[in-house]
């Protein structure tokens, strides 16, 4: 995981929170660089997991409701650093169909390490677009709030939700989006 | 307002809390200005390895263009003394060295065979390149005999160890070595070309393997170049032989044609004099029955003047004298016969003018023309043409089948037919059988000459088209009559074969594809 997303973590705690709180997650996450992330490294999935884990402890939150609100939080501040810039006019719906194949597909090209989740489009109608996540992270609801946080940004707000699927040889999770009227 | 007791601690607490997350945040700007500093330094080397990489192509491109230029050079001149300067500012262009020779040798002599060309790069001072000229003789010196006495490829010189005159003076301009390069053509020297070189730590090892290369691909472009000159002169010459031996070859086809004139002569001699023969006769009894038509027409004159003086007695006697003289000479079967034999002579005169004028087409020298002809005209004009040949050797049957139109030199294809016609007669001994027939075989037009002659024995079969072979006694035939006819038949996409029983007759064959 990039340095960069655990300083969008520690910027909303600090924001909503205060440093307090944040020295507070520190010190029960206990991650070995005493919580002095570098934006352009990358460090173990592990060190975020423990502060989710610390959080949802701190502020008696189910997990998914904090990732989900994490990618709300998160998603504005990436679509500022995306390796692509898109036309204009482009739709909530037609970036998440590009997604995969040019944002995702342009940052493994910039970080080599980089392993972004696999998104790709199942079904598109005029209101709702199932998606197929696969990731070894199995960040779903993050996913959901990255996608929330994205309808915000284009002015297009939706509803994301993820659910398991098992129409196929392996389990897979189904992302639902809906337009919100 | 100051700070109450209370808040002291609060704010103590609140400083903590700063302190540490200014500790934190100082470590992680500590980490991210030592990854700074690495990715600076990555990305200053492959800033360099870049650089390098650029330099590397830039060399490389002014190398192709080198490689390219000589290629358009040997292209576009023959003459290497074109080649050379063009080649010697290239090649100061590319290893931006200051000067360098060429020594244009004799390749026979082994000698300087003209002035040295001296190329100075343009950005070498006046009285440094005045130095540099200078150096030649010296170089030259050092160098020459070694070029020209080994098979040396390269040869490169550090002027410290030369002892060369002039070498301190160019050390002093920095310039440390010679380096000399043969272009040898065939294994012999044509040129040396000598370069003066900055210091080794310009590290000259690579350009002259470059320069070797070089040198070494003129050579073989300018050997490559002079053995497809030589090819081409051969060519030429091969044309020119190849244009003689047609002529000669037309020349030999007429005089066979000649020669069966020659043959024929005789035939149609007789041919001729037949109707010469009962012309003459024709025309003297002609002059004999004029006689008769003249007296009778000199008293039918008679008589009309009598008639128109009104002179009736002499009018009934000339009349008298006139109708004994009608019957005396039976006028109508005389008239009956001056038509007879007029036209006899009409007749015996046209055979004359046919036989002349077969012979003379038969005969004209003229160059294989193709046009569209009917065989069985060609077979029936050599059999008119032979026709005293034959007639007292065999008996002469046809059999022509109706023929496609073949593009065809009929003059030749005559010649074949007259050939075989002649032989065949000539292999009769007594009186035998020709049989010509045309037909359409498998696709093909077919003409069979067969005789009942001697025939052809087994082991000679296969010597009968070559040329001067013939089985005739010594002045019948020229021996070239078959090869010749062979080479007609050939020219005109044809084949001839034949097939021969000794004692019993032969058989040949003419046959030519039918064009879709």
């Amino acid at each position: 995981m990039k340095g960069s997303i655990f300083s969008c973590l520690q910027e909303m705690v600090e924001e909503r929170h205060g440093i307090r709180v944040w020295n507070a997650l520190l010190q029960v996450a206990n991650p070995p660089n005493g919580g002095a992330w570098v934006s352009c490294e990358s460090y173990p999935d592990e060190q975020l997991y423990a502060l989710v884990d610390a959080m949802t402890t701190m502020f008696n939150l189910d997990k998914a409701v904090l990732l989900k609100e994490f990618g709300q939080y998160l998603f504005p501040r990436l679509h500022g650093g995306m390796p692509v810039r898109l036309p204009a006019d482009t739709s909530l719906f037609d970036f998440l169909e590009l997604l995969d194949n040019l944002i995702h597909f342009e940052t493994r090209k910039v970080d080599p390490g980089a392993r972004p989740p696999r998104i790709t489009l199942v079904s598109r109608s005029q209101d709702v677009m199932v998606l197929r996540y696969e990731s070894e992270r199995s960040l779903a609801e993050l996913a959901c709030g990255l996608i929330e946080g994205a309808g915000k940004l284009f002015a297009e707000p939706v509803s994301a939700s993820h659910e398991l699927a098992d129409d196929d040889e392996y389990p897979w999770v189904r992302l639902i989006v809906t337009r919100r009227r | 307002m100051g700070e109450t007791d209370s808040d002291a601690p609060s704010l103590r607490s609140e400083l903590d809390d700063y302190r540490i997350a200014y500790e934190r945040e100082r470590d992680a700007r500590k980490r991210a200005e030592r990854l700074a500093e690495q990715y600076a330094s990555d990305l200053f080397k492959a800033n360099e390895a870049l650089n390098i990489k650029a330099l590397e192509t830039r060399v490389s491109h002014a190398q192709s263009q080198l490689v390219m230029s000589i290629v358009e050079y040997v292209q576009a001149h023959s003459e290497l003394a074109d080649v050379l300067p063009k080649l010697m500012d290239n090649i100061l262009k590319v290893t931006r060295w200051p000067v360098g020779f060429c020594d244009r040798i004799d390749p026979v002599a082994g000698e300087r065979s003209e002035g040295t060309l001296t190329f100075i790069n343009g950005v070498v001072r006046a009285e440094i390149a005045a130095l540099l000229r200078r150096s030649r003789g010296p170089i030259a010196r050092l160098i020459d005999r070694r070029m020209l006495d080994t098979e040396q490829s390269e040869y490169v010189v550090e002027l410290e160890a030369s002892g060369m005159v002039l070498a301190g003076e160019l050390q002093m301009i920095g310039l440390n070595h010679i380096v000399a390069l043969p272009l040898r053509v065939s294994g012999k020297v044509h040129a040396i070309f000598y370069f003066v070189c900055p210091d080794a730590r310009n590290d000259i090892r690579n350009t002259v393997v470059f320069l070797h290369t070089i040198v070494s691909l003129l050579g073989f472009l300018v050997e490559n170049k002079q053995k497809t000159d030589l090819l081409n002169a051969n060519y030429s010459q091969l044309q020119l032989a190849h244009r003689s031996l047609k002529d000669t070859q037309e020349q030999l086809m007429h005089t066979e044609r000649l020669a069966s004139v020659g043959t024929l002569a005789a035939g149609v001699a007789h041919e001729i004099n037949n109707p010469v023969c009962y012309v003459k006769t024709n025309l003297n009894s002609m002059r004999h029955s004029w006689r008769h038509v003249s007296d009778e027409l000199g008293l039918a004159n008679d008589l009309v003047r009598c008639v128109i003086a009104a002179e009736w007695e002499n009018a009934k006697q000339i009349a008298n004298d006139l109708e004994r003289m009608r019957v005396e000479h039976d006028q109508s079967l005389m008239l009956e016969d001056l038509h007879a034999m007029l036209e006899d002579c009409v007749d015996g005169t046209n055979r004359v003018i046919d036989i002349v004028k077969g012979l003379k087409q038969f005969a004209r020298p003229s160059s294989p023309v193709k046009t569209p002809v009917d065989l069985n005209q060609c077979v029936l004009n050599a059999l008119r043409l032979t026709t005293n040949e034959l007639k007292y050797k065999a008996n002469v049957t046809t059999d022509l089948q109706p023929l496609p139109a073949l593009l065809l030199d009929r003059q030749g294809i005559e010649q074949v037919l007259v050939n075989l016609l002649v032989n065949a007669a000539q292999a009769i001994d007594v009186k035998g059988e020709i049989h010509v027939a045309t037909e359409v075989v498998d696709g093909a037009v077919e003409c069979r000459v067969k005789d009942t002659g001697c025939g052809i024995q087994p082991d000679l079969l296969k010597k009968i088209f070559d040329p001067f072979y013939t089985s005739k006694p010594v002045g019948v035939g020229t021996g070239l009559g078959l090869s010749i006819s062979h080479s007609i038949i050939r020219n005109n996409a044809g084949d001839i074969d034949v097939e021969s029983f000794p004692g019993e007759g032969s058989l040949f064959r003419i046959r030519f594809a039918v064009l879709p």
